[in-house]
């Protein structure tokens, strides 16, 4: 098969995938596949056809399915660029293939999607007879006149092929076997063929679906692990599947299959599907992310984010779109494109496509030096008409060549950012005036629907040598101003025995200048004396240039420098002419000003520095109110003290003090806590002030005080809180002693703070878990008398020390209450100075 | 300029919220502190956040001062 007739089929990219090589060549014997071309169709016909089998109902219980097709049909609206541009109908299948109707985008989208909401209910079905699918798509698609590439079939089913009830649905219209096992089985012969005697159709479903020019897209959910009688089933389809979506089977199809394992990826098959079906080239994300893609070979973009999450679409440094939806299809005007640049995503896309507008071209006329034993044409796959914009790399697409019906390696050259190919010398043996070549390229990823016009094209063999290629060695960035070192590299481009390459470059000085025209330094080549190499492939002149840039700026700029070649062997000189060397576009940019970049960073770290800690400070501040004080009661019950001689063998225990409740708490002392939530009044003339702390890190605390008198809260210091005298802003109750610190007369007395849904005997008995905790601890270390301090209670609602440790932690339970203690009123002990230690348990 | 504002002020209006949520959840008298000690590593977080900030305004500077 020769690769012109190939290459006028256009679409046997999907095999070529299959045959492609690491290297990013294709092998021309490779080019096998025709199918349909993705064209400009007046109407695209689509016909999504789902399965409606009752297996949905494990397999996609939320519906994607139905998610994912809607998606579908809102993503080929924004592509129909006029009302009908797109017609789709909407299908379902389990025993039989049903239509539900058609409609026309993108004016018809909400009825489409309103008729899709009819498939979260349709999940009943008995069969999953593909059979019957296939035929009715394909005699849907047969009675439409459209060209190949414009009919597209999207076909979603979450098993395989199964006859459960051969006398449902329309097993008995394609077959005259009446036996689910025989149905099952002829799945094979119906699809595929040859046809068995049993069969009442006139030709195999897959030749069906060719003759109606059928693009056929299955996107297949397979979830879980599969039950036997299900291994069963897709041990007999997938032979079939694999024949139908394999070029080159006899029952291949175009289009592709994608498995997916959760229902939750089907948006983004669907949407794949869909991108392959209008000729969309997949590319890597991280492709468009990072470096980008040239934009001037792209005609439009179309990405997912499915969390919805902004996404930028940049021509260069200019935003051509920001999107905040799922997916997304964004143009490139023609003058985004005209000016050149990379087309980059800014932000979490998936799934991307491009329609590339970009043929084979020569990079240049190339002329085959007769007598050269080994040349090289140099090829890119840019804009149509455009050969000296921005080719595509082997990062995106894949190529093969052929030279005089002989296949020839052709090779991305990174340095030069053109593909070469060499010609064979057998191309050239006879005595012809020209040689053919061809070129194609095929998308380094994706399906095989894309097309990218193939280069085909006479190469003249001259007796004239060929110019030398150039390329630029040294920096393609510079920052700042000052002189840059490079040189220019020439090389042959052709392999001439016993001659060699001189270069000579008459000027000595040029201006360059930018992509506008501004000049913005200049060129100086080492003009020199004549330099040569020998005339051969891998050969180079250096010729070393110094760039001087005399003011910094952003820029790009693309040094020219004429050079003049010679041919020069023994008994013969040739002149190759005069020609200017453009081989980089140098990116010109101002370094940073220190003075500036401080000033700017000083402004950012103050505002960083004040701006959200002043903010974090009032929300803490906020946060420091206290708890509502109407919904809480309080009451003051006077305490007697109950003092002795201690506990033999505890240290200090002869210091410590203990209070005595001396009184019931009744229900009338219970009174309304009066206040704000900034300070409450509490009974006996006390207050609980919050605290809003200086760090704005810091937790809010309140502190409870007495004047003249010290408040003992019992429970341990809660470490939190990080100083005693605090309590929690939010609590259920909190009970404290006051002891007047004057060394007055007056009586102890507790103060219990409860909910207002507290009974007087639920209070009393938070004070006598106090007092008890009081009592069975040792006295609590005090500061200097006088100093209004409170000691902390566990922040937990419960009795105050009771449950609570102060950290949140669970504590022991308090033990049971010692033997009463001896009579007598020992002394108050005295108060140690000093700040406040951790109370021992 | 998204990390800048994610780091400066997002990054603390977490921190904030998660302490209003833990100062609810400490009223609880069965509460007990994890033992990764939540709310130490939300403030070792907060100002990681913060310092990923200042790094975020370095850069900013840079892009500007590059203009």
């Amino acid at each position: 098969m020769s690769l012109r007739r190939i290459s006028q089929a256009c679409a046997g990219a999907l095999a070529l995938l299959l045959t492609v090589g690491a290297s990013g060549s294709l092998p021309a014997s490779g080019l096998a596949a025709a199918g349909p071309v993705a064209t400009n169709c007046a109407v695209r016909h689509v016909l999504v056809l789902m399965d409606q089998s009752g297996s949905l109902r494990q397999t996609d219980p939320h519906q994607e399915r139905v998610n994912a097709a809607q998606e579908l049909v809102t993503s080929l609206a924004a592509t129909a660029n006029q009302p009908g541009a797109v017609s789709i109908t909407i299908a379902g299948f389990d025993a039989a293939y049903e239509e539900l109707g058609t409609h026309a985008l993108p004016q018809g989208a909400p009825d489409a999607q309103r008729q899709l909401d009819e498939f979260r209910q349709r999940d009943r079905g008995v069969n999953t007879d593909y059979v019957a699918a296939l035929l009715g798509a394909s005699r849907h698609f047969a009675g439409i006149a459209a060209p190949p590439g414009c009919k597209t079939l999207v076909w979603f089913t979450d098993g395989a092929h199964d006859i459960e009830v051969p006398t449902a649905g329309e097993a008995a219209t394609y077959s005259s076997l009446i036996d689910s096992n025989g149905l099952r089985a002829s799945l094979a012969p119906l699809v595929c063929g040859p046809l068995p005697d049993t069969s009442l159709i006139a030709s195999p479903v897959s030749e069906m679906l060719r003759n109606a020019g059928v693009d056929v897209r299955l996107s297949e959910l397979r979830t879980g692990a599969a039950d036997a009688r299900t291994r069963e089933l897709q041990a007999n389809t997938d032979p079939v599947l694999n024949d139908l979506f394999t070029p080159g089977t006899g029952c291949s199809v175009t289009g592709a299959r994608e498995q997916v394992n959760g229902a939750d990826q089907l948006g983004s098959s669907f949407f794949r599907q869909t991108q392959g079906s209008l000729g969309a080239t997949e590319l890597a994300c991280d492709l468009l992310t990072a470096n980008g893609v040239p934009v001037d070979a792209v005609r439009a973009i179309a990405y997912r984010s499915p969390s919805g999450a902004p996404v930028r679409v940049r021509a260069g440094a200019a935003e051509l779109a920001r999107t905040a939806t799922t997916f997304a299809t964004v143009p490139i005007p023609d003058s985004a494109r005209d000016g050149g640049g990379a087309l980059t995503l800014d932000g979490p896309a998936t799934d991307c496509f491009a329609q590339l507008d970009v043929a084979v071209q020569l990079a240049s006329a190339p002329t085959l030096f007769r007598r050269a034993t080994k040349r090289t044409v140099d090829v890119v796959v840019a804009r149509p008409g455009h050969p000296q914009s921005a080719g595509l790399s082997d990062a995106i697409v894949r190529m093969g060549a052929e030279v005089g019906g002989h296949a020839t390696d052709i090779r991305w050259n990174q340095g030069r950012h053109v593909w070469t190919l060499v010609v064979p010398t057998d191309a050239t043996a006879a005595k012809q005036q020209t040689v053919d070549l061809t070129a194609i390229a095929a998308p380094a990823s994706g399906d095989g629907v894309t097309s990218i016009p193939a280069l085909h094209t006479p190469l003249t063999l001259t007796d004239l040598p060929p110019r030398p290629g150039v390329r630029w060695d040294g920096p393609d960035h510079i920052e700042g101003d000052g002189v840059t070192a490079g040189a220019m590299v020439f090389g042959p481009t052709a392999t001439v025995p016993d001659a060699q390459l001189c270069i000579s470059l008459a000027t000595t000085s040029l201006v360059l200048n930018d992509a506008n025209g501004t000049a913005v330094g200049t060129v100086a080549p080492d003009s020199g004396a004549e330099r040569c190499t020998p005339f051969e492939l891998g050969g180079e002149v250096r010729v070393p240039v110094e760039i001087t840039i005399p003011e910094a700026r952003n820029a790009t700029a693309r040094p020219s420098v004429p050079f003049r070649a010679r041919l020069v062997a023994p008994g013969d000189v040739e002149d190759l002419g005069e020609a200017s060397a453009e081989p980089v576009t140098l990116t010109l940019t101002r370094p940073a000003d220190l003075r500036r970049e401080s000033m700017v960073f000083a402004v950012l770290l103050l505002t960083t520095a004040v701006v959200p800690l002043l903010v974090l400070w009032l929300i803490t501040a906020w946060q420091s109110r206290l708890v509502d004080p109407q919904d809480f009661l309080a009451a003051e019950l006077p305490l007697s003290r109950v003092t002795g001689n201690g506990t033999p063998g505890r240290p200090g225990a002869a210091r410590e003090v203990t209070f005595e409740r001396a009184g019931e708490l009744e229900m009338s002392n219970l009174r309304p806590v009066t206040g704000k939530r900034s300070r409450w009044n509490l009974p006996g003339g006390g207050s609980l002030a919050r605290r809003v702390p200086a760090n704005p890190f810091g937790t809010p605390s309140a502190i409870l005080t007495y004047p003249a008198s010290r408040v003992l809260i019992p429970g341990r210091r809660d470490q939190r809180l990080g100083a005693p005298g605090r309590v929690a802003v939010r609590f259920e109750s909190v009970t404290a002693v006051v002891v007047d610190a004057t060394g007055g007369p007056a009586e102890p007395r507790a103060i219990v703070v409860v909910a207002l849904r507290s009974t007087a005997a639920s209070a009393q008995a938070k004070v006598d878990e106090a007092l008890r905790w009081i009592r069975d601890t040792d006295a609590p270390e005090e500061p200097p008398t006088g100093s209004p301090v409170g000691i902390e209670r566990p922040v937990g609602p419960s009795a105050p020390s009771a449950s609570g440790n102060g950290d949140g932690r669970h504590a022991p339970p308090i033990p049971p209450a010692r033997p009463a203690r001896p009579a007598g009123p020992p002394p108050i002990p005295p108060r140690p100075t000093g700040p406040p230690g951790p109370r021992p348990r | 300029m998204l990390g800048w504002v994610l780091g400066g002020i997002v990054g603390l209006m977490l921190f904030a919220w998660f302490r209003a949520v833990n100062s609810i959840r400490q009223a609880d008298q069965h509460y007990t502190i994890p033992r990764w000690r939540p709310a130490a590593v939300a403030v070792g977080l907060a100002v990681a956040g913060w310092f990923a900030a200042l790094a975020n305004g370095w850069l900013i500077a840079e892009a500007l001062a590059r203009q």
